[in-house]
Formats: C-alpha cells, structure tokens, sequence
C-alpha cells in the first residue's frame, strides 16, 4: 500500500498497482522516494477521492479487453466525468500533476465537449479570460470565417 | 506540444489553469469551434493560427479511429455538391443523410472533378480550365490562374499530393495535345505536364516527360509521397500495361509493374488502403469478383500482395458494381489556407473523402436520406457500387468490419 497525502492534511491508502498509473508517483517508488507518506501539495481531499476512485476502478484495465468488462469501464468513465466545471478542472490539475494519462485524456475529452457549440462570451467566462481584441479586430476574425459564429446551436449558457 | 507553447507570451487564462491545458483541451476540439473561438482573445487567435497548432490539431483528427470527422464528398453537376458523414456507411442499419455544400465553383457545365484530397484540402477541377484548391471546412479557396493558360489540350489526366519534407501541395496535370497546328491526333501526340507548387506558388511546365506512355485513370491516387496512374503505351488504349508514379518531391516520374498482365478489357482500378497503393483487378464489365492487391514496402523492395476477393451480389442489376474510378481518399483535415493576413495557413477541420459521383443519382428529394434512397429502384447497385468503390480507398480498419458485413470469400 502506499499512502498519499492531501494537503488539507488527510491520508489516504491506495494499492501500488492502483497508484502506478501515475507516472510521477511510479517514478517516486522506482527511486525509494515513497517509503513513507507522499504530500501532494496541490491536490486538495475532496479531488484527491476523486481520482482515487478513477485509480481503484482502471487498476486492471489490461485484464478489461479480455475479460469483457469494457462497457463497464466506458459507463463508469461516463459517470466519472459527470462532475461540475470548477470539479473537472481540480481532477484535470491533479491528473496532470501526478501525470496520469488516461485520467488527464479522458477529462479534457470531456471538457472540450462542454465547451462545444459555446458562444465567444460563454468560453471567456468559462475559462476566465479578458478580451484584449479591438471590436474592429473582433469583426475582422468574424468576417473571416461567418459561417464559424452562426447556427441555431449556439450555446451562450456557462455551465 | 512544447514546440508551440513557447508561442503563447501572455497566458491564455486569467486563471491558474496552465497554458498546456487549455491547450490539450483545445486540441480536441472540431475546427468551427477553433474558428469561432479565435476571437476569445489575443493570444487564442495567435496560438489557433499557428502552423504548429494546426499540425498538431490535424494529426489528432486524421488519426481518430472512429473516422468520426471523416466526410465523402460527391462532386456533381453545376458545382453542386453534397457531402454525406463517413462512418454510416459501413454500417446497415444506419441512415446517412446528405447535406448540400457551397462549393467555390461558380458556373460550371460539366462535371466538376475531384483532382485529389489531401489533409481535407480538395483540388477541383472545373473543365475547361478552373482548377481550385478548396478547403471545404473552412469554406476558403484558391483557384490557380494561369495554370495550364496556353495549353490547347484534347485530354488531361490530373493530381494532387502532399510533400511532407517541404511542407507543400502539389497539383500536376498531364494534358495530351497536337504537336502540330493540325488536329490532334495519337501520331501527332504531345505530352505536356504542369505542376503547381503551394509553397512558393508557383507553376512549371515540361514538356518530353512520358514519351509512349499513356496513363488511362483520370485521378492520380496520392499515396506514401507518390501519385499513381495505371497506364498504356498508346493513347485511348485503356488496357492497363504498367502502373506510373510521379514523386511529389523530387518531380520524377518511374514505372513498375503491374501484379499480373490483365485480359484484355479488364479493368485495373486504384486506390489507397492506409497508406498502401491499392489496386482492384476486374476481368471484365460483367465480372461477379474483383481481386484486390495492395502494394508492399519493405525496405527498398515493392511487392504485390493480394488481400481478398469481393463478390457482388447477382443482383446487382447487370452492370459491373465496380467500374467507377476508386475515389480518393483522405484522412485527416487540415486548415491549410493561403490568406496572407492570417499568415499563411488555413485549416480545417474536418476530414473529407473525396467521392466521384460517376453514376446518375435519380431524382430525389432536396436532402435525401438514405432511407429514401433506398426505396429507389437502383438502390442496390448504386449502394454496392459506392460500397465497392470505398474498398479501394478505406484503411484496414475499417475494411475489416466491411468484410464481416458484407463480403463472402
């Protein structure tokens, strides 16, 4: 078992075979830098649950193509990534910390398809961004490509 | 990724989610969304517009194995064109439908012809004389003026490749015309080949390339850095002989073989499968199955392999399903554009495959489902056509789950 550390101080056991998914935590036990708790500075608990689940649940996920249980695994991901915007992005920060890959792909798959058919407006609230574009600069990129801001589907909710 | 992170001076986000983030998030997403979203900010608008971005977004899509962004394209008459989504195809139960697309071609009498697809950058050709590179994703195009300006040709054959070591597209065009003033005619034949190069933009003329050779397919298949014809040794003799290949690169021309010398009217059709030359042999117009062959690099060496055997139905209504040019085939998307002002590229997004439409479609109703079509008479020899001409463009993957449905063996 290895243990991890939240940094609101909680300690959490997770099974080596889970906790290799990450490659920094793999390295740190491939060097003898995990005899002890590993603090995880910026991952607070309610997050660090979260992607322990995702570890728990993919621990086999080689055995998952022979053993046929890949729709299981495709719903769990689906409920997984079921999550709130500010949610999404904490698990995305940690996933890309610890580098998990499959974690870090699968979360930006889904907030790329929440951001899909979103307003200009929706995603620079979305993602926190000031317009530093002129109006007349902002014009010239809309009359470069109309086609891009048009349709019926065009969400300017943010959520 | 790094290679264009360096690009972005201020963050893309006011808020402490990295620049990479944002950017493997953006990475994921269709390209009308990266057009619309150009005008988030300022440096949004740099980092989408960059080359590097673009590649990197392209090589995603191409690479999606679900074909999801994939588009056929049927070209047709009057420069109306409709494009259909591409994994429905393979798949009976489903119903694709077809959408009608604005196409840079103005006017147009004949059939516009696809020259080639690259990268979701399709060449058109509008006989006489308009030839355009289009990028249907992005709605932008460019026509070549001037290409191929003098040239009285009495038949051309055409096409288009990437070449990856310069970063350029190519459009070559063969036209056969009189060497004399007199009418043409084959003893007074003259070959003169013009390549159009994107990169500096600009066009060449040759002439006393492929003396005696006479390459029989309109459309060149772009595959592995080369363009394909089959060909004869004398014009309008459409027996193919040997396969000739122009490398898009270094502008030469060489000839290899074919698997088997071919009956006499049979039919050597080729296509791409991955990025294998592929090539559908069929003996003759009423043939009940046609063998197909791809093309093996290993090393230096080439060699013919042949894949599988595909049986039409009985049905098919009399006419030989597969006598249709193989259509070309692309993978991947690109917004590769020559608007100067947004220095250089266009991109878009998503896949095409190019189809000619070599058959009459019947009338049917504007946005005809296929469901609809369906019910039409011809219904199972054009479906089976269609299906048999994407044998010869569609990669593995896909042909597998093809042959499951459909083939027997």
């Amino acid at each position: 078992m290895v243990k991890l550390k939240s940094n609101d101080d909680k300690e959490f056991e997770v099974e080596e075979a889970a906790v290799i998914q990450s490659e920094m935590i793999k390295n740190m036990i491939e060097d003898g830098c995990a005899t002890s708790v590993i603090p995880l500075p910026n991952i607070d608990s309610k997050t660090l649950i979260k992607v322990i689940e995702y570890l728990n649940k993919h621990i086999n996920m080689g055995k998952a193509a022979e053993t046929g249980e890949e729709d299981d695994l495709k719903e769990f991901d689906e409920q997984f990534v079921n999550m709130g915007w500010e949610e999404l992005f904490d698990v995305i920060m940690a996933a890309n910390y610890l580098n998990i890959h499959e974690l870090m792909e699968l979360c930006c798959q889904s907030a790329a398809d929440r951001l899909k058919n979103k307003s200009v407006r929706a995603v620079r609230e979305m993602l926190k961004i000031t317009n530093d574009l002129t109006e007349e600069e902002e014009q010239e990129i809309i009359n470069d490509a109309p086609w891009a801001f048009e349709g019926p589907e065009i969400d300017d909710t943010v959520n | 990724m790094s290679s264009f992170l360096s690009l972005v001076a201020t963050p893309l986000s006011d808020s402490i989610i990295p620049d990479e983030i944002i950017i493997e998030i953006l990475l994921r997403l269709p390209t009308k969304l990266l057009s619309r979203f150009m005008c988030v900010s300022k440096p949004w608008h740099k980092l989408i517009s960059s080359p590097d971005f673009i590649k990197t977004h392209l090589k995603l899509i191409s690479n999606d194995k679900e074909y999801s962004h994939h588009r056929v394209l049927l070209t047709g008459i009057g420069g109306n064109f409709n494009f259909c989504s591409f994994p429905p195809l393979f798949n009976e139960e489903q119903c694709t439908e077809l959408f009608p697309i604005n196409s840079p071609i103005q006017k147009s009498y004949l059939l516009s012809r696809a020259v080639g697809s690259v990268d979701g950058l399709i060449c058109l050709f509008n006989q006489p004389r308009e030839i355009i590179i289009w990028n249907p994703t992005i709605s932008k195009s460019k026509e070549l003026h001037n290409f191929r300006k003098d040239i009285l040709s009495f038949d051309e054959r055409y096409g288009f490749g990437y070449d990856k070591s310069n970063d350029e597209y190519k459009v070559v065009f063969v036209d056969y015309c009189s060497s004399t003033d007199d009418e043409f005619s084959p003893s007074n034949m003259r070959t003169v080949v013009s390549i159009y190069s994107s990169r500096t933009d600009s066009l060449r003329t040759v002439h006393d390339q492929l003396q005696h050779i006479y390459l029989v397919n309109d459309s060149g298949k772009f595959v592995n850095k080369k363009i394909y014809w089959v060909s004869s040794t004398e014009f309008n003799d459409h027996n193919a002989r040997s396969i000739i290949s122009f490398d898009v690169a270094d502008e030469t021309w060489e000839s290899m073989e074919l698997p088997f010398s071919g009956e006499d009217d049979s039919y050597f059709e080729l296509g791409v499968m991955e990025s294998n030359l592929a090539l559908l042999y069929t003996s003759h117009l009423h043939a009940t199955t046609s063998n197909l062959w791809i093309l093996k690099h290993c090393g230096v060496d080439v060699s013919w392999t042949k894949l599988f055997n595909i049986k039409y139905p009985r049905n098919a209504g009399g006419q030989t399903p597969f006598t249709a040019v193989a259509p070309p085939v692309f993978k991947g998307e690109g917004y590769h554009v020559w608007d100067e002002r947004m220095e250089a590229h266009i991109e878009a997004n998503d896949p095409w495959e190019a189809l000619e439409e070599d058959y009459e479609v019947p009338p049917l109703p504007i946005n005809p489902t296929m469901a609809q079509m369906k019910n039409q008479k011809e219904k199972k020899t054009r479906r089976e056509k269609a299906r048999a001409t994407l044998f010869a463009t569609v990669s593995s993957g896909i042909f597998v789950r093809i042959m499951t449905v459909k083939l027997t063996f």
